[in-house]
């Protein structure tokens, strides 16, 4: 299952989640190693103050852990004991001004933070793209980029 | 993005023949600079221009596909950027062709090969930014170009978010190469707010014909 920019998706057991081609975007892989589920968001910008609410579901960074966890829920898990790990968040031209990769590193930092949830690993920033695979029976992400 | 979108910006037939001939012109003079720079006879045609979204740009490029992009911002009385796209095959080809190498020697890129392409691409979108600024005799200032050679997903994503706040459209100018004998293909895009789309498409089509 391909999660595209702007979007989430959750999954159980068996199951992997990707996410293909990520730059400034984040990925936000949460896991509820317990009852193995798990989802993964695709977001494009950090958490903004005036969101647009005609935008794409997990555009920002709070909404789309919003979408996620509720989307975790409906398929049984509870909100507790949740660990989180981050992707992406490059920079991806050095004359691009606006440092939007980082603003979203921090910005998914903060939201799981606030919601409760342990930052267990990331891998971001830098000039790089990368793929993401998130496969839920182990809880493992696999961080693929171009060598 | 998961939603599709259709264009909201259209241009008549005749507008799109006036780009053309911009684009040709802007063409003329970025051959002849390209000229200067590889040694070699250079042709630049226009094969199309088209207004889209960024998004249906590249219908057929997967995510993880490798591809060069030289990125050009631009401000002044209108704000946006231009992006020059090549294949990493067609960027090799493109390196070769301009450091004087002989066909298929590029097999990586060294800091020289991403200072040429870079400076191509600078070229190419400022030849074609110029055109623009004295035709509609606006103000347009280019700023520093960057480089980037990975995943087409990660290429165009900055832009994309840059894009997501403010309603966006793509002019997109599909470009063939010629270094004598070898041919390349390449997209400029030249990524504007819909409004100040709409002002350049306007001005466009008030200039008379071989004007």
């Amino acid at each position: 299952m391909e999660v595209q920019m702007g979007d989430v998706a959750v999954a159980q057991r068996g199951d992997c989640i990707t996410a293909m081609g990520v730059g400034s975007c984040i990925v936000i892989a949460i896991h509820d190693r317990a009852n193995r589920i798990g989802g993964l968001a695709h977001a494009i910008l950090p958490t903004s103050e005036h969101p647009n609410r005609s935008l794409a579901v997990a555009t920002h960074v709070d909404r789309a852990v919003d979408e996620l966890l509720k989307r975790m829920a409906v398929l049984g898990v509870n909100g507790t004991n949740l660990e989180a790990k981050l992707v992406g968040g490059a920079n991806m031209f050095a004359a691009f001004k606006a440092r939007i990769g980082e603003e979203n590193v921090s910005s998914a930092r903060e939201k799981l933070k606030k919601e409760g949830i342990t930052l267990v690993a990331e891998c971001v920033g830098g000039s790089q793209g990368r793929s993401v695979e998130f496969c839920i029976s182990t809880g493992v992400v696999t961080v693929k980029t171009k060598l | 993005m998961t939603k599709e979108h259709e264009a909201h910006v259209a241009m008549t037939s005749g507008t799109e023949g006036k780009l053309i001939s911009m684009a040709n012109a802007a063409a003329k003079s970025a051959s002849e600079a390209l000229a200067k720079l590889s040694q070699r006879r250079v042709t630049i045609s226009v094969a199309s221009v088209e207004i889209k979204p960024v998004q249906r740009v590249f219908p057929g490029i997967l995510p993880e596909t490798v591809v060069a992009g030289v990125y050009l911002p631009a401000t002044g009385d209108i704000k946006g950027a231009s992006l020059l796209v090549f294949t990493e095959d067609a960027a090799f080809l493109v390196c070769d062709m301009l450091l004087m190498k002989e066909e298929g020697t590029t097999r990586k890129l060294t800091e020289v090969d991403i200072s040429a392409l870079t400076e191509a691409g600078r070229i190419l979108c400022g030849s074609f930014l110029t055109v623009l600024s004295n035709t509609m005799r606006i103000k347009i200032v280019e700023h520093v170009p960057s480089f980037s050679l990975d995943m087409f997903g990660a290429v165009v994503d900055v832009l994309i978010a840059e894009m997501v706040q403010i309603p966006t459209e793509a002019l997109v100018i599909q470009m063939r190469f010629a270094f004598d004998h070898a041919r390349v293909a390449g997209p400029i895009l030249f990524i504007l707010g819909i409004q100040d789309l709409e002002t350049v498409l306007k001005a466009v089509d008030t200039i008379k014909r071989g004007a």
